[in-house]
Parts: C-alpha cells; structure tokens; sequence
C-alpha cells in the first residue's frame, strides 16, 4: 500500500467506503462502549458514596442518642 | 479430632473469588491492557491499512478482515467464557463467577454485532449483496440472538441470585447448542448452495498480511479483557454497595485514584 | 415404581384435561397456524410452482409460532394459582413433573397441530406422498420444540416480558430443528430423519433436568 498517494489510499479502488466505513463504525463501537461503562462507574461510586454518607450519619447519630 | 478447615479465602487462587480482592487486582490491570490495547491496535492498523499490498482478487476490500476476523474470534470466544464462568457458579456457586459471566456478554454482542456489520460491508463489494445466507454470518446472527436473551434474561429477572443461576443455565445450554447450531447451519448451506462461499476465498495470505492480523487479534483482546473487567468492577459496586470495604475503598468524595491506591496497598 | 408410574400418569392426565377444559384458549395454537398458513398466499402471486417450494417452510415456521404461543401457559398457570409448587413436592422427581408437563403438551398442542397439517398442505399444492412426508416431520417436530420451550418457559417464568423474552431464548434454539425438519419434509433420503431423532432423544433427555432447575429457582 506503500507508494499510493493520499488521494489513492482514501478511495482503495472503489472499496474506500466499505473500508473506511468498517473502521469508523469500529471505533465508534469501541469508544462507545467505554463511555458508557464509565458513566455506569460514575453513577454506581455516587450511589455509593450516598449511602456510605447515610450510615456514617446513622453511625453518629447512634453515638449521640444513649 | 481436629475439624476440618474451610478453604482459606486470603490465601490460595481462591481469595479472587472475593469481589472486594478481585477489584483491587482488576483496578490495577485495566489501564495497561487498554494501553496495549491502543499500540497494537495502532501498528495493527498501520501493517494493514498501510503496509498490506493490494490483494489480487479482492482488491482492497479484503482490508476489512483485519476488523472481521479479530471480531469474530472474540465474538464465539467470549462466549465460551460465559458458559465457563456460568459453570463455575452453578458448582461453586461463587457470585462473582456469575457476575464475571454477565460482564463478558455486552462485549461478546457488541463483537457479534460489529463482525455482522463489517461482514456486511464485506460482502457488498465482493459478492454485490450486503447479506449473504453463508454459514458463517448466519451463525454469528443466531449467536447474536442467544447473546441477547441471555443479557435479556439476566436483567429482568429478579432477585440477583435467581438471575445469576437462571442466567447460567441458560449460558451453558447455549453453548451445548452452539456447535449444534453451527452444523445444521452449515449443513444447511451446504445442501442448498452447492460451493461453499468463504470470505476468505481467493485471498492469498501475505507475510504482511499475518502480521497485521496477529495485531489486530491481540489488541481485539487487550481491549476486550479490559472492557470485561471493567465492567465487572462496576457490578461489583452496584452489587456489593452496602459492603463494609466499598464504603471504606469508595466512599469518601473526590477521591484521586492515588489514594484509593494507596488504600489498597494499605488493607492488603 | 409402580406408585411413581401412578403419580406420573395422574400429573399428565391432570394437564391433558386442563387442557380440554379451556380448549377455546388451547386453540390458539390451531388459529394462528391456519391464520399464517392462509394470510401467506395471499402475500403472493400464488403460482402452484411457487406455492408448492415455499409450503414446506411455512408450514414448518407456522407450526413452530404457533407451538411457540402455547409454550407461556404450560408452567404459568400452574404457577400462578400455587400448584405448581404442589407439583414440585409429589413423590416423584421434578424432572419427572416436567417430563409429564411436556408429554401434555405434545398430545394436547403437537397432536391437533399435526393433524392440521395436512389440510394446508393441500393448500399449498403439495401431492399425497409429500404431504404425508410433511406430517411425519411435523410430529416428529412438536415434541423437540415442547423440550426446547420448556426449558426457555421455565427461565422466564413470572418475569416481567416474559413472551417477548421466550421468544427471544427459542428462536436460535429452534434452527437446528427448522433446518433438519424442513430437509425431513421436503427432500428424499433418511439422513434428516437419523438428525431429527438425535434431536428428539437429546432435547427430552436434557431438557427435563434443565427445566426442572430453572422451575425451583422461579418458586423459591
């Protein structure tokens, strides 16, 4: 492939949109998926954060009320 | 007379069946493996992309086996760890066996969907159809099916534990069938269309060719181990959020992925 | 032995005339098979040639959607009203339950779908040998695609979209039936029937166990 100008190397005979097309859904797929894993992160450590926060104020709670 | 001692789980290969041991190790493994991922997806796509020469019957289109094959390998791969995994709940009855099952399936459909589609996109500038009833698409079709029913069942089935076991039945039947479904299929296509047709049909494999496929390969499963563990970190805080550790690793607010680090180092 | 033979044919013939007993719902079934059988031709140019290669398939498929709609009530309505957890607890083994649960099915929804093949397949043109070759593998058909069902009805018991997710668990199951029945019905030669028998002996053997498993975890 080596030895094609720019302008050869996008078009690859006529095959340049499924092959182009092919990688972009790819990456697309790909990044995709880690931008969703990482909000499902971000919402599973709030809700944790939320209820470590809760049993801390019952914990302190506990302490006061004897 | 002495009695007998329950497996020691902070000792042995059996401490990584504990979630909370489990996500300090994957924590530490997720940014190489994608890192890896990245460069060998690089010098994958710079061998083929680039280096690859013109194939003499397929011309340039034969470039997207460099995404199709490594899809699909992960794609019937992944699912054999499914039904692996799902075996091991199913006799351990360990959880995170069956959680590591329920993170392996979004990736293995994902991968289904994308060796569909690049398939497809295959196929039209070869054969002129954007689908063609081969054995091969049609089984990654029907594996895309039982992908989805089983990432189906597993989310609406209620509690967890009836999900993880139902789950992992049906993993394990889907995978006694999957080589039942591949032979009919192929017996199928073997009946009615006399010439086997293969994608691969013609392509004479290039030195540089292989090579740009092995990369390709490798970083499909760099990425794809990283994903899955991943994903499994993020169900084990979903799942394990009331837990003594995940409060004490996760709770505090803002905190830098140092210190949670250090954290680790400090309860192990 | 012979006590467990008793409950066991007590279990079938307590589903068989359930069965009878709500035979306008048990229908179903037979509607939906003559419905698509009849609605396909009329998609068409019903050109005697085209009908007679495409009769085959649509009865097969027609017989499978149709099996398909029965699959939801054969644990659901035992489940439902609690008798389903009796069952569970008779002398004999679950699977055996299950296995009496699916040999109901097959007589009550297999039978009368079976012999209603005949009738469309002279719809669709087909000649006297072809249209008995068609019937044979159609019950041979009915009960592996009741074990395949029942397994799939069993996970999905009392969950939420539980049609729409039975008929997503059954259909890759079903291929390896669909194909082998369809050569069975439509071409000469034993080969299909050897597969379709392989197909009927593994399904029943191992679809009772699995059934009965996913049965306990939906009642506990």
């Amino acid at each position: 492939m080596s030895g094609y100008s720019l302008h050869e190397w996008v078009l690859l005979g006529g095959h340049g949109v499924y092959v182009w097309t092919s990688l972009a859904l790819c990456l697309v797929a790909v990044l995709g998926e880690w931008a969703v894993l990482r909000q499902a992160r971000k919402r599973a450590l709030q809700r944790v954060r939320r209820l470590h926060r809760a049993k801390q104020g019952s914990r302190d709670n506990d302490g006061k009320a004897d | 007379m002495k009695p007998s001692r329950p497996p020691n789980p902070e000792s042995g290969w059996l401490q990584w069946a504990s979630p909370r041991n489990f996500d300090a190790l994957a924590g530490r493994l997720v940014r190489p493996l994608l890192a890896a991922a990245v460069c060998l997806a690089g010098l994958g796509l710079f061998w083929g992309f680039y280096l690859a020469p013109i194939d003499a019957v397929q011309g340039h289109s034969y470039r997207i086996m460099f995404l199709h094959v490594p899809a699909s390998w992960v794609a019937m791969i992944v699912y054999l760890a499914m039904a692996f995994w799902s075996a091991v709940y199913l006799v351990f009855r360990t959880r995170l066996s069956a959680m590591m099952a329920q993170a392996l399936a979004p990736t293995g459909a994902l991968m289904t969907l994308l060796s569909l589609v690049t398939g497809s996109l295959w196929g039209k500038p070869t054969w002129g159809t954007y689908w063609v009833w081969d054995a091969r698409l049609t089984s990654m079709l029907l594996l895309l099916f039982l992908y989805l029913g089983f990432i189906a069942l597993t989310r609406s089935v209620t509690p967890a534990r009836r999900a993880d076991a139902a789950g992992s039945i049906l993993a394990l039947i889907g995978a006694v069938n999957v080589p039942v479904i591949y032979f009919s299929v192929v017996w199928w296509n073997t009946l009615h269309q006399g010439a086997s047709i293969s994608f691969d049909s013609g392509v004479s494999i290039h030195p540089t060719m292989l090579t740009a496929l092995l990369l390709m390969s490798a970083a499909a499963w760099a990425y794809s181990i990283a994903v899955v563990l991943s994903r499994l970190r993020v169900l084990v805080l979903e799942r394990e959020a009331q837990a003594e550790w995940v409060g004490r690793r996760y709770g505090a607010p803002g905190q830098s992925r140092n210190e949670i680090r250090r954290l680790d180092e400090t309860e192990s | 032995m012979r006590q467990g033979a008793r409950v066991f044919l007590g279990v079938l013939g307590r589903d068989v005339s359930l069965a009878w007993r709500n035979r306008l719902q048990s229908a179903t079934g037979l509607v939906f098979f003559a419905v698509v059988a009849t609605l396909f031709p009329l998609a068409i140019d019903p050109q005697p040639e085209l009908l007679r290669q495409v009769g085959v398939a649509v009865i097969m498929v027609g017989g499978l959607l149709a099996n398909l709609l029965t699959l939801r009530a054969l644990f659901e309505d035992d489940w439902r009203d609690g008798s389903l957890s009796q069952l569970m607890l008779l002398s004999i083994p679950v699977p055996a339950v299950v296995l009496a649960k699916m040999l109901a099915h097959s007589i009550t929804v297999g039978i009368p779908l079976t012999l209603m093949a005949p009738l469309l397949a002279m719809q669709y043109q087909l000649e006297g040998g072809h249209i008995l070759q068609v019937t044979l593998a159609l019950l041979v058909t009915m009960p592996i695609l009741t074990a395949i069902g029942a397994m799939g009805a069993a996970l999905t018991l009392g969950v939420p979209q539980a049609g729409l997710l039975l008929a997503l668990l059954h259909l890759p199951l079903c291929v390896p039936v669909l194909v082998f029945a369809s050569q069975a019905a439509a071409s000469p030669g034993p080969a299909p029937w050897w597969l379709l028998a392989a197909l009927f002996v593994g399904s029943w053997f191992f679809s009772s166990p699995a059934a009965a498993a996913a049965l306990r975890l939906a009642v506990e």
